[in-house]
């Protein structure tokens, strides 16, 4: 398992798996086509706030994480702050998670 | 209240300040940095923003014809550098240039995600890379289709003919590549390219077949050795749907389109060098139900070929055997043929159907010497003395095969009972065989064939209890036996004149007897004698040996004279018994003049018989064995004549049932009906009788005559072919 960074506005850094990133078909494109984030491992996400992709990496890492399980398993529910939603909303469909 | 704050987000495209020029520019350079190759030197994130932000300006209309316009451009530019008509690797260049702009459609496409997923959506756009693809299909493709197809398709004819080595990978990666690329509703394949496979497939095999130079009998497996090939080649470059589509091909212009050349030429010739083989392989080919009709037709003929030459033997000196070498010889036939066409591929029905028809064909180009060869057959069966029982019912089996399809069943029907009749009087078959084909008619054509044969057995049965009964009742001073015969069920005409027979005394009074003992069984019946029908056994001491002697009733009669006189004339002989003098000239030449059974000298000693002629007992007769049979011979005219009359007896007969039959079956439709058109009448009328025999027009119309003069119809009195019933 390779681990890949995301860079956000200030050049704050959050390290995910590969794995989790491909969940983002978009992340998933960026990383594993010949562009140079491909052999950079490195994806620079400066237009996001360093909190709000702090969640996302979160978000990716915990979907990734709970990816097999069915539908009526028991889940831990994913916190998401509500003053936050919006600038997630925003992110989610420019990654298209 | 606690208040939660939702911080406004200040969104992603923060350099909303760009204008769709600067935006472009980034994307234009890009792209072409892809074509080169250079897409390591990219920022992904860099374009997919840039992507994103034009398309959230709702620019994206405009994003799109630009990028529709570049990759037009790329590809016309393309067209003009990288496509020569006269490259040798003109395939592969095309596959080249396909793989680079799959490649670079692909990354583009990556890149411009957001717009497919934004843009094109909402507006029912084809996605980027669905784009490029149709403009490949619209600049690479159109511009290069006469030439990549010609030069597919002489691979392709040139690995037919193995004429030399195919590059079929390239040809599998093309077939991809157009199966890839669309075309209105379906792909570029099935549009463009199968098409014209197909008909230069049919191109193709019809030289093929056209210039086909080979055996007759060689070209199913011709056939089989190309759709093989053809198999192989397909299974190389081709989806396996359109391997069976061009196998049908292959096999519908080898086969369907040359139907006749195969039916008419092929298939007489494989029958008659016997290479069954062929001819399952060809049925294998055949897949359209009209031209295995065809191919089953044409076996049928040339068996009707075989069976028609198949003439009667008349080197052979007796009738019953050349009536039973024709019947082996066409039974042979028929079981090779079924025996070829049971292991067929097609279903067993239409092989025997074939062989069916043939027959019928033969049989019944003369139904009535078939009728006749079958009944002397199954007469010569029935009296075989030592038949097991088991190849016996395969002789029934053949019989009632043939029987099934004659059309004049009723006229086999009458000899079959003349002969049966004279094997139960004279005792000359097995009762338990005979029964058996009895059975096994009735099982196969009804009770009704069944009626007459069973009346007969019945009499035969009963006669034995009463001759048992007789002898125990009576003291008779010789063997005796006498059948007791229903006129209804046996065919005989009766003697005229039998009752003015005068019979030695001692015979006399043993008939006396029976008729007595007869009438107090069954009183009221009448007994009526048929000497003609029965034999006796006479023991004769001559000079040098004992014969004990079988004949005709009548001849025992002009024997039994001289026991009282020792010479007679003829006309004494006749004076003397009332034998009809046909009947009496019949078997005075038959123990005075035919050679071995000379009991009675005749004086003069010539072959003809005159009233005058003087008889004595011939004291020097002998013969190698101590039994000598009589047969009533029938001097050569005479016996002529007598067939023939025979012969015309029987069809007089058939022919007045017949006309019973149609007039009956006219009778019981009209009565349902009612009312009828005489061309329906006829149709059902045939169709009823057809079990027995076929009714013929004129027959038919002379039943129709009859019945109206009879008033039981009556015609239409405008129409003259409609008819009414008359209750």
């Amino acid at each position: 398992m390779s681990d890949i960074v995301l860079v956000s506005k200030n050049d704050a850094e959050f390290t995910i798996s590969l794995e989790a990133a491909s969940i983002s078909p978009v992340l998933k494109n960026m990383l594993s086509s010949a562009f140079m984030e491909g052999h950079q491992r490195r994806v620079e996400l400066k237009e996001i706030d360093p909190h709000v992709l702090e969640k996302v990496a979160d978000y990716l890492e915990y979907r990734y994480k709970y990816i097999d399980a069915t539908e009526d398993e028991d889940l831990p529910e994913f916190e998401v702050p509500t003053e936050m939603s919006l600038e997630l909303l925003l992110v989610a469909d420019y990654l298209n998670i | 209240m606690f208040k939660i704050q939702i911080r406004s987000p200040g969104g992603l495209d923060n350099k909303s300040n760009t204008t769709f020029d600067a935006s472009w520019k980034i994307l234009k350079d890009a792209i072409k940095l892809i074509f080169d190759g250079r897409v390591s030197e990219l920022s992904f994130q860099t374009l997919f923003h840039a992507v994103y932000c034009i398309t959230l300006r709702r620019q994206g209309e405009k994003l799109y014809e630009e990028l529709h316009h570049t990759i037009e451009r790329r590809l016309q530019d393309i067209t003009r550098t990288h496509l020569h008509s006269e490259s040798e690797s003109y395939l592969r260049d095309i596959l080249s240039i396909w793989y680079n702009h799959c490649e670079s459609l692909r990354l583009i496409s990556n890149v411009t995600m957001y717009l497919d997923k934004v843009y094109c959506k909402e507006n029912r756009k084809p996605p980027i890379y669905h784009m490029g693809l149709d403009l490949f299909r619209d600049i690479i493709l159109k511009s290069s289709k006469d030439q990549l197809q010609d030069l597919m398709i002489q691979n392709i004819n040139a690995a037919r003919s193995k004429a030399s080595q195919v590059d079929f990978d390239s040809l599998r990666s093309l077939v991809e590549m157009m199966e890839t690329i669309t075309d209105e509703d379906s792909t570029y394949y099935a549009t463009e390219f199968e098409p014209f496979l197909l008909h230069e497939t049919q191109e193709y095999y019809r030289s093929h077949a056209k210039y086909y130079s080979g055996d007759l009998t060689a070209y199913p497996q011709e056939v089989e050795s190309l759709l093989c090939g053809e198999r192989r080649l397909d299974a190389k470059f081709l989806n396996s749907d359109v391997s069976i589509k061009i196998a049908k091909v292959v096999e519908e212009i080898m086969i369907s389109e040359n139907i006749h050349i195969v039916a008419m030429e092929v298939v007489p010739e494989i029958l008659r060098t016997e290479q069954y083989s062929s001819l399952r392989l060809l049925f294998g080919q055949c897949q359209i139900q009209n031209d295995r009709k065809k191919l089953w037709k044409q076996c049928s003929q040339y068996i009707v070929g075989e069976g028609l030459a198949i003439a009667e033997d008349l080197n052979l000196k007796k009738k019953t055997q050349v009536a039973v070498k024709w019947m082996q010889e066409m039974i042979a036939l028929k079981e090779k043929y079924e025996v070829v066409f049971k292991s067929q591929e097609d279903d067993d029905l239409n092989g025997l159907q074939a062989v069916n028809e043939a027959l019928s064909v033969c049989f019944n180009q003369n139904s009535r010497k078939t009728a006749e060869n079958l009944a002397i057959y199954l007469d010569s069966m029935l009296r075989a003395p030592s038949t097991s029982e088991e190849s016996f019912k395969k002789h029934i089996d053949d019989c009632i095969a043939v029987f099934k399809l004659l059309k004049d069943k009723d006229f086999f029907e009458k000899l079959y009972q003349q002969q049966m009749s004279k094997r139960l009087l004279q005792q000359r078959s097995s009762l338990k065989f005979e029964k058996m084909f009895v059975n096994r008619m009735r099982e196969e054509v009804g009770a009704v064939f069944a009626q007459k044969p069973d009346g007969m057995f019945r009499d035969i049965a009963l006669s034995q209890t009463n001759n048992t009964r007789f002898h125990q009742a009576y003291h008779v001073p010789v063997e005796y036996e006498m059948n007791v015969l229903t006129p209804t069920c046996w065919p005989f005409q009766q003697m005229s004149n039998e009752e003015d027979v005068v019979l030695p005394s001692a015979l006399e009074a043993l008939k006396l007897d029976f008729e007595n003992h007869y009438m107090k069984t069954y009183s009221g019946r009448v007994l009526k004698w048929a000497y003609h029908l029965g034999s006796m056994d006479i023991g004769i001491q001559f000079s040098k040996s004992y014969h004990i002697i079988t004949m005709p009733v009548f001849a025992a009669i002009i024997l039994m004279l001289f026991e009282d006189y020792v010479e007679l004339t003829a006309q004494e002989i006749g004076d003397l018994t009332h034998i009809e003098e046909k009947e009496l000239i019949r078997n005075l030449l038959t123990i005075a003049v035919a050679p071995k059974t000379r009991l009675l000298k005749k004086q003069p000693m010539n072959k003809k018989i005159l009233p005058s002629d003087k008889f004595r007992l011939n004291y020097s007769f002998s013969a190698p064995s101590t039994k000598v049979k009589v047969l009533a011979v029938l001097s050569k005219q005479d016996s002529d004549s007598q067939g023939v009359m025979r012969t015309n007896n029987t069809l007089h007969d058939v022919a007045m049932e017949r006309q019973g039959c149609t007039e009956a079956a006219v009778v019981r439709l009209m009565k349902g009906a009612s009312k009828m058109y005489c061309d329906m009448l006829f149709e059902e009328t045939r169709k009823i009788l057809c079990h027995r025999f076929d009714v013929t027009p004129d027959l038919f119309q002379a039943s129709l005559e009859r019945l109206v003069e009879r008033e039981y119809l009556q015609r239409d009195s405008e129409e003259s072919s409609f008819y009414h019933y008359l209750p």
